[in-house]
């Protein structure tokens, strides 16, 4: 049976993010870190950015938005099977993230 | 769907994300370079501030109003600090926190090429446009292709 993550010092020594130890190294900054690790999250709105990037870009998508309607298409147009460990729905989530990226843009070439 | 099948595509679901994040910063890394042998607390804290998710979304929205963006490579609606500031803003009275943000994103950006800033025509009032550069470019372009085109599984 696997160790359960208990507490905050057990998850510090798995991903080896900051430790009192860390945070001391870092003091002349520690404002800044606290700025951008905890006020910047409540600061900015996914949604605005998302929807400024629609703005933006001011073209037809297509229609992507429904994220868990096309995981569920995905998994239909699977075969039934027994297997208790699916494939991974490459398609799905990729539509997923076209979604979050936007795809249209990247027709383009990429740059050098 | 079955409850086992539900959860393993949750499982594959998040397991992508976590991939895409990996990637996003592994290309940003490309991009800016590895740390000097003695890296003053500046370069530090530019990389440390470009890694994070929400700098990504300051960094999607220039890359979107850039020429590479476009089809005829036309800038797209110029956009400046304070209108990105403005317009993601949460609340009315994070306006200047938001700004103050976005700002240092930029500088950090700017300080591996990846955005620049253009000195609006007018001198009244005085604004600074955002570009965003050819390596802004390969780094979205790159995060996202590797993606569509499964190379990275």
């Amino acid at each position: 049976m696997s160790e359960q993550i208990t507490d905050r010092y057990s998850l510090d020594r798995i991903l080896g993010t900051s430790s009192s130890s860390t945070r001391n190294d870092d003091r002349g900054n520690m404002e800044n870190d606290e700025f951008e690790g905890e006020t910047a999250y409540s600061i900015i709105d996914p949604t605005k950015v998302r929807e400024l990037f629609d703005r933006i870009i001011n073209r037809d998508v297509g229609d992507l938005s429904g994220g868990s309607a096309a995981l569920e298409a995905h998994a239909a147009s699977q075969p039934d099977s027994s297997v208790s460990e699916p494939m991974p729905p490459a398609n799905a989530s990729r539509v997923l993230f076209v979604y979050n990226m936007l795809l249209s843009p990247l027709r383009r070439s990429p740059c050098p | 769907m079955s409850k086992d099948k539900k959860m393993g595509y949750v499982m594959a679901f998040h397991r992508r994300r976590l991939m895409e994040t990996e990637d996003y910063y592994e290309q940003l890394l490309r991009c800016v370079g590895d740390l000097p042998e003695n890296p003053t607390q500046e370069e530090i804290s530019n990389r440390r501030l470009l890694v994070q998710p929400l700098a990504y979304h300051v960094l999607v929205l220039i890359w979107a109003s850039s020429k590479y963006s476009r089809d005829d490579g036309t800038q797209a609606d110029d956009v400046t600090a304070y209108s990105v500031a403005q317009a993601v803003s949460r609340r009315r009275e994070d306006h200047n926190k938001t700004v103050n943000y976005v700002g240092r994103v930029i500088d950090a950006a700017e300080a591996f090429d990846l955005v620049v800033r253009e000195k609006s025509a007018d001198d009244l009032p005085l604004r600074y446009f955002l570009r965003g550069t050819a390596n802004l470019n390969a780094l979205m372009t790159n995060f996202a292709l590797r993606f569509l085109d499964g190379s990275s599984e």
